[in-house]
C-alpha cells in the first residue's frame, strides 16, 4: 500500500479571470496533500489534482472558496482513518476474526437461586439471602420464573432450547463470590445453535452479516468491589443475580466497528423481547471478546486472545483494533501469538496481559449436585414463542406496511423512543396505533375518507407532539396529552373542520387542559368559516382595492413571465393571501384563498 | 442366645476343613490401595513426577497456604503424601467405566420434575402476597451486616491487591494432612 503523501506545493497555474469582479488574477500556490515533490514517477504525477488542463481551471477556482480546503481536509482525515483501521479493511492482507461472549442480566424480580429481590441501586449488602452469602447449611433452589426471560432471549436469537439442561460448578476463589464457585451451565446449556442476522436495514452495517450463536446458558452473577486502597469494599447485592451468557462462533470483521455493531444488535434484540432491559451503559451487559488474526486466504484461524470485561461499545471497538494491531505486529516480526487473557487499559489505549489462558486457571468444572436438571415441560417453549414480544424488524415491517404507511425514518424514530422503557403502558408505538384506530373509527363513522390516516397521525406524533415534548424537555412517560385528545384534534383537521395551522396552535394548549379539542373549537369558534367562492372573491377584491393592494397588482403586471421572477411573484401573492388570512383570523384554508385569487387574476383585465 | 451361638460354632467346625477351607484364597486386599514398599511399585509412582511448581499451583487453586519456600522438609512431605494419593487414584481408575455416565446426583431419573407453563408464567395470588410482604433479603429474616467483625459503613472489607485473589490470612491445615492423619 503506498504511503500517504502528506505535504507538497502544487505548481502555479496560468492567469485566470474572476467571474465576480471581472479582474484577472493569478492564484497563490496552495498546500495540496495530493501532490508531492518527492514522487517523480509519471504515475503519481497523474494522480495529482492539478495535472489535466481540463481540471485545472475548475479545481483552482475552488481554491478561492472554503469548499476546496474543506474537501482536502476531509480527504486527509479519511486517509488517516484508513491508515489506522488498515489492518481490518477488506483490502488489507490480514483477516481479523472475533468471537463474543456476552453476559446480560435477566429481567427478573428475584435472584436465580434465592428468594432475595433484585436491585439496581439499593443500599449495600441488603438484598442478600443466606444462600447468596454462602452461609453453611444453605442450598440453592431455582426460581422457575427466571426461565421466561432466558427462553425469550434464546428464542429471539433463533436458538433451539434443549429439553433438558443441567447446572455445573465453575470453581475459583475470589472475594466477590462467597461460595468459591459459580453455578453455570457448562456441559448442557439451555439452548444451542442460533443465528443473528445483521442487514443494512436493521443495523448500520454496510454488508449483510450472519453471526452463528453457539449457545445460550443461564448462570449466576458475582458481587461488586470498590477499591479503597489498601482495602477492597465488597457489596454482595448482585451475587446470585441471573445472567444469560451468549457465546457466538467466530466471525470475520469487515471494519473495526463490526464487533460493536453486533453487540448493539444483541442488546436491541434482548431489550425488544423484554429479556434484558439494562443496557451496557447501565452495567447490565458485559462482553468478553476473543480476537485472532490470520493472513487472508488461510484456512486455519490464528491463536486467539481474550479481552475481558469490556463495558461500552466504544471500548470494544478500540480494544479490538488495538489487539489486532498488536497481534499483526507480532506475526509480522516473525513471532507467535500466545493465547492470553488480556484487559483493556483505557489510559494507554492498549490491551494488557492479565493471565495465561491455559495453565494458570483451572476451573475444575463439575456437575452441580445440589440442583435438579432443568426439564422444560410440555408446551412451555411453544407458549414462550407465542407470547414473544415482536422483534424490531417485525415492528418496522408492520409500521411501514400499507396498513400504517409510515416512512422508514419515522418508524425508526418511534422505535428509538421506545427503547429503554421497562413497561408497555407509555410506549410510543402503542400510543400511535391506538390513536390511528380512534381516528379511523371516527372518520368512518362520519363517512369521511380514511386514506392516509397512518401517515398523518405519524406526522403529528413524531414532528408536532414529539417536537413539543422535546422543547419542554419532557420524556414520553410524562406526556400529558391523552390519546383521545390527540385523536380528536387530528380528526378535526382531517375532516376539514379546522385548518392545519389552527390545529398546530391548539396542540400546545392540550398540555395544560383535559378538555377535548372539539370543546375548545366550539367554545372559541375556531372552526373553518363556511364561505362561498363569491364571498371570498369579494373579500380579496376589497383588499386589492386598498392602496397596498393596488401596488401589488401593478407590480404583478410589471413582472415579466420569466422563471427568474417566480420568487418575486410568489412573494407578492403571498402578501395578499396573508392579508386575507389575517382578516379571516386563520379560519380559512390558505390554498383555497390562493385558488380564488388565481381565478380573480385571470378574470381581471391586464 | 449364647447356647445357640455355641451350637452354631460347633456345627461349622464339624464341616470339612472349617470356615477357612470354605473360603477361597484372598484375591484382593484393601492394602493394595496404599503404596507398597516394594521397589517396582515405588518406581511406578515415580513415573508421575510432580514438580514443586505443580504443587504450588495446586495449593493456589485450592486457596491453601503452601509450605514455605525455605522449608524443604515440609515440601518433600507434601509431595510424598500427594504421590501416595495418586497411587490410590490410579487404582480407582482401573475400573472400566466406558459407556457409563457419571452420577451427578441421586434423583428420580424415570420421571424427573418438569417445569410447567404455570411455574414460569402464572403467579398464584398467594405467592404474590407472600412476596409483597417479604423484605428484600428474601424468605429468611436476617441482617447480613451483623456477622462480620470488620466493616466500613455497609460494606464488607477485604484486604488484598487488585490483581489476584488474596492469600489466606489464617493458615489452614491442608486437606492432604487431615485425610492421612499426619
Amino acid at each position: 500500500m503506498p504511503t500517504p503523501r502528506l505535504f507538497a506545493t502544487s505548481t502555479t497555474p496560468t492567469i485566470l479571470l474572476c467571474r465576480l469582479c471581472r479582474l484577472y488574477y493569478r492564484p497563490l500556490p496552495r498546500i495540496s496533500p495530493r501532490t508531492s515533490p518527492f514522487h517523480t514517477s509519471a504515475h503519481s504525477a497523474a494522480e495529482s489534482i492539478h495535472t489535466t488542463t481540463a481540471d485545472t481551471t475548475a479545481a483552482v477556482d475552488e481554491t478561492l472558496t472554503g469548499a476546496f480546503q474543506k474537501s482536502q481536509k476531509r480527504a486527509l482525515k479519511d486517509r488517516h482513518k484508513d491508515v489506522i483501521a488498515d489492518p481490518i479493511a477488506p483490502s488489507s492482507p490480514w483477516e481479523v476474526t472475533c468471537g463474543l461472549e456476552v453476559h446480560a442480566q435477566l429481567n427478573t424480580k428475584c435472584k436465580l437461586f434465592s428468594t432475595a429481590r433484585m436491585s439496581v441501586n439499593a443500599q449495600q449488602n441488603t438484598h442478600i439471602s443466606p444462600i447468596d452469602a454462602s452461609l453453611p447449611g444453605t442450598q440453592p433452589k431455582l426460581d422457575p420464573r427466571a426461565l421466561l426471560p432466558a427462553l425469550r432471549a434464546a428464542i429471539a436469537l433463533s436458538c433451539t432450547p434443549e429439553p433438558v439442561s443441567r447446572f455445573d460448578r465453575k470453581h475459583y476463589f475470589y472475594w466477590d463470590q462467597p461460595a468459591g464457585y459459580q453455578i453455570t451451565q457448562f456441559y448442557h446449556p439451555l439452548a444451542k445453535n442460533g443465528v443473528l442476522r445483521l442487514t443494512p436495514e436493521n443495523s448500520t452495517v454496510a454488508v449483510p452479516l450472519e453471526i452463528k450463536i453457539k449457545q445460550v446458558q443461564i448462570e449466576q452473577d458475582t458481587g461488586k468491589t470498590i477499591q479503597a486502597p489498601p482495602l477492597q469494599l465488597v457489596d454482595l447485592n448482585r451475587v446470585g443475580a441471573p445472567l444469560v451468557e451468549i457465546i457466538t462462533e467466530p466471525f470475520p470483521l469487515e471494519e473495526a466497528e463490526t464487533a460493536a455493531k453486533v453487540l448493539a444488535k444483541i442488546q436491541e434484540v434482548l431489550r425488544a423481547v423484554d429479556a434484558c432491559v439494562l443496557g451496557m451503559e447501565w452495567g447490565g451487559m458485559r462482553a468478553d471478546v476473543n480476537v485472532s488474526v490470520r493472513r487472508r486466504g488461510d484456512a486455519e484461524l490464528g491463536q486467539r486472545c481474550e479481552i475481558k470485561n469490556l463495558s461500552s461499545f466504544k471500548t470494544v471497538t478500540d480494544a479490538v483494533t488495538a489487539e489486532a494491531v498488536r497481534q499483526i505486529g507480532i506475526v509480522e516480526a516473525g513471532g507467535t501469538v500466545e493465547g492470553e487473557t488480556r484487559g483493556w487499559d483505557a489510559e494507554h489505549s492498549t490491551t494488557k496481559k492479565l493471565r495465561m489462558k491455559e495453565g494458570e486457571v483451572d476451573y475444575r468444572y463439575m456437575p452441580e449436585p445440589d440442583l435438579p436438571p432443568v426439564v422444560l415441560g410440555p408446551g412451555l417453549v411453544e407458549k414462550v414463542r407465542e407470547t414473544l414480544p415482536p422483534l424490531p424488524e417485525q415492528v418496522i415491517a408492520e409500521l411501514t406496511s400499507p396498513a400504517y404507511g409510515l416512512s422508514l425514518k419515522d418508524s425508526k424514530t418511534m422505535l428509538l423512543w421506545d427503547e429503554g422503557r421497562t413497561t408497555g403502558y407509555h410506549r410510543v408505538i402503542t400510543l400511535y396505533k391506538y390513536v390511528v384506530k380512534l381516528v379511523t373509527d371516527t372518520l368512518s363513522a362520519q363517512k369521511k375518507d380514511t386514506k392516509g390516516v397512518g401517515k398523518v397521525v405519524g406526522n403529528w406524533l413524531v414532528n408536532e407532539l414529539g417536537g413539543l415534548l422535546s422543547t419542554r424537555q419532557l420524556a414520553w412517560e410524562k406526556n400529558p396529552v391523552q390519546p383521545e385528545q390527540l385523536a380528536d384534534l387530528i380528526t378535526l383537521v382531517m375532516a376539514g373542520k379546522i385548518t392545519g395551522p389552527t390545529g398546530k396552535t391548539l396542540l400546545p394548549r392540550l398540555f395544560d387542559t383535559d378538555d377535548s379539542p372539539s370543546k375548545i373549537v366550539r367554545a372559541e369558534n375556531l372552526g373553518i368559516k363556511e364561505m362561498s367562492d363569491d364571498e371570498l372573491a369579494g373579500l380579496i377584491n376589497k383588499i386589492l382595492a386598498t392602496g397596498e393592494g393596488q401596488n401589488v397588482i401593478k407590480q404583478l403586471a410589471e413582472l415579466e413571465d420569466i422563471p427568474k421572477n417566480q420568487k418575486k411573484r410568489k412573494g407578492l401573492r403571498g402578501f395578499v393571501v396573508g392579508k386575507v388570512m389575517r382578516e379571516m383570523g386563520g379560519k380559512v384554508k390558505a390554498d383555497r384563498v390562493d385558488a380564488v385569487f388565481d381565478a380573480l387574476l385571470l378574470k381581471k383585465p391586464e | 442366645m449364647r447356647s445357640y451361638l455355641l451350637l452354631l460354632r460347633r456345627s461349622t467346625s464339624t464341616l470339612s476343613g472349617g470356615v477357612k477351607y470354605q473360603l477361597p484364597a484372598a484375591s484382593w486386599s484393601i492394602s493394595s490401595l496404599l503404596p507398597s514398599e516394594s521397589a517396582e511399585a515405588r518406581e511406578a509412582d515415580e513415573q508421575t513426577k510432580i514438580t514443586l511448581t505443580t504443587l504450588q499451583h495446586l495449593y493456589r487453586l485450592s486457596a491453601l497456604t503452601p509450605p514455605a519456600e525455605a522449608d524443604v522438609g515440609e515440601q518433600q512431605k507434601s509431595l510424598r503424601s500427594l504421590q501416595n494419593h495418586l497411587h490410590f487414584v490410579r487404582a480407582v481408575q482401573q475400573v472400566d467405566t466406558t459407556g457409563v455416565a457419571p452420577l451427578s446426583r441421586i434423583e428420580d431419573e424415570a420421571s424427573p420434575a418438569q417445569i410447567s407453563i404455570e411455574d414460569v408464567f402464572k403467579e398464584s395470588i398467594k405467592q404474590k402476597l407472600r412476596e409483597r410482604e417479604r423484605s428484600p433479603q428474601g424468605a429468611i429474616e436476617w441482617v447480613p451486616m451483623t456477622f462480620p467483625k470488620r466493616k466500613v459503613g455497609d460494606f464488607y472489607v477485604v484486604e488484598g491487591t487488585e490483581e489476584e485473589p488474596p492469600e489466606e490470612k489464617v493458615s489452614q491445615k491442608p486437606l492432604v494432612r487431615e485425610v492421612l492423619g499426619m
